[in-house]
């Protein structure tokens, strides 16, 4: 199979062909399908089987070109590899998009950003201001276009949590309904920190911007591109800085502080 | 004292980098070193001063005439000791880095501070640029072991909520979280 993701091809082929429908679960949001013959990425699932008769284990591999990515007895572990590669080559690859690994929503008409590195508690947060009324844009990429505005990336929240994979997908209400790109309304730079009181304070446009070059995808790739679209972006937004306690505690202090 | 604001400013540096400015403030990015850098508008106005020809002198009265400053040598020494540790000036060792460091006491002394917060030390904030891995969710054993130290600080393993992406001597591999 392949498919268009932000402007690029990607084809994935295996040896297990049920697998496919599986596979096209894990895709990023908003791809499409390709008829094309040249890709710019090929994956390859070589999904393994029971051991055979001699003991035998038959492991699953995962190779992006010729780069073995996985090797496992665990099918799950392999597509969870597989779902992360294909996203984080978009993100790193995308022509016309610039990704901030952040947690997004929406709120009247201005877009909240909440960039951090995996477990800095992002997504907790993002849940917590869909509680209480924003709208749902993501918990993985804040999406910019040129002129620095940020389009949603829909993929179902996922929040982790002590089951075997690690993480649950969290029912997301308004889940595809964003309303489009909007302009950058704050920047909270955030981290949760038990027992912090939610007491930030406001960096200027510049550190804003290099705080959120630190969670750029293609910052070394694209330098220039992601300092030109980060500071489009800036222009005229509100940004703060500090840690955080409990999620639910901050949700209304972000959004009274996005709509004052 | 006389020789000191006689002193020619030295060059900044021009090559190998990205430049945006921000309102009053300039992003700078090292294509060299991966690094970026936010200098504040005292900061801006030091760099752009450095062109070999410009004084000290000079450049402290263009300081204190935007900045509403009364003195603003110790800033514009301040700002010449930061860009030099960030590698954004051109210029011999001696101009450089010989300079003697301008503690934030002593700057805040000398500009006898009544000026705005926007002007406090640091002048020159500095980053790391990530490595695209580092902005990942999860990442893969591979592309685990493809980072080396310090782009490796805890990042979740694929499908392996135990484990987490280390620093182990001067790579980077799979550990207990």
């Amino acid at each position: 199979m392949a498919f268009v993701s932000y402007g690029l091809t990607i084809g994935i082929r295996t040896n297990e062909p049920r697998m496919l429908s599986h596979i096209a679960k894990l895709l990023p949001p908003g791809c499409r399908p390709s008829q094309g013959s040249r890709v710019d990425r090929l994956y390859s699932l070589v999904v393994g089987g029971p051991a055979t008769g001699l003991g035998l284990r038959r492991f699953t591999l995962l190779y992006a070109d010729a780069m073995r990515l996985a090797r496992s007895l665990e099918v799950p572990e392999v597509l969870r590899a597989l779902e992360s590669d294909v996203q984080l080559y978009v993100a790193a690859s995308a022509r016309r998009r610039l990704f901030v690994h952040a947690g997004v929503v929406g709120w009247r008409g201005r877009a909240i950003v909440i960039p951090g590195r995996s477990m800095s508690g992002k997504s907790t947060l993002v849940a917590a201001l869909i509680e209480a009324g924003a709208t749902y844009y993501s918990d993985e990429y804040a999406v910019f276009d040129d002129q620095g505005r940020v389009h949603a990336y829909p993929r179902a929240l996922s929040l982790r949590d002590d089951s075997a994979a690690g993480r649950t997908d969290w029912p997301t209400p308004g889940l595809g309904r964003a309303d489009g790109p909007l302009p950058l309304g704050l920047l909270a730079v955030t981290r949760y920190r038990p027992g912090a009181r939610w007491s930030p304070r406001p960096l200027s446009p510049g550190r804003a911007g290099i705080e959120l070059l630190t969670h750029t995808v293609a910052a070394r790739r694209q330098p220039a591109r992601a300092l030109s679209v980060l500071s489009r972006a800036l222009a005229g937004t509100i940004a703060l800085k500090g840690a955080r306690g409990e999620a639910a505690d901050v949700a209304d202090a972000v959004i009274d502080a996005v709509s004052g | 004292m006389t020789d000191e604001l006689a002193e020619l400013m030295p060059l900044a540096r021009t090559t190998d980098l990205v430049v945006e400015a921000l309102r009053d403030e300039t992003l700078v990015y090292d294509l060299r070193r991966h690094k970026a850098h936010c200098l504040n508008r005292a900061a801006a106005l030091v760099w752009r001063s450095c062109d070999g020809r410009t004084t000290v002198s000079a450049t402290a009265a263009l300081l204190e005439g935007e900045l509403q400053l009364s003195s603003g040598k110790a800033l514009v020494r301040s700002g010449l000791d930061q860009l030099a540790r960030a590698r954004l000036l051109n210029g011999p060792p001696e101009i450089r880095g010989a300079r003697p460091r301008y503690s934030r006491r002593a700057v805040l002394r000398a500009l006898g501070l009544t000026g705005a917060a926007a002007l406090l030390p640091p002048l020159v904030e500095t980053v790391v640029s990530p490595v695209a891995a580092e902005a990942a969710s999860c990442l893969t054993p591979a592309q685990c072991r493809a980072l080396a130290p310090p782009f490796c600080s805890g990042q979740p393993i694929c499908g392996n909520p135990t484990s987490c992406c280390r620093p182990r001597r001067l790579s980077c591999r799979q550990a207990a979280c």
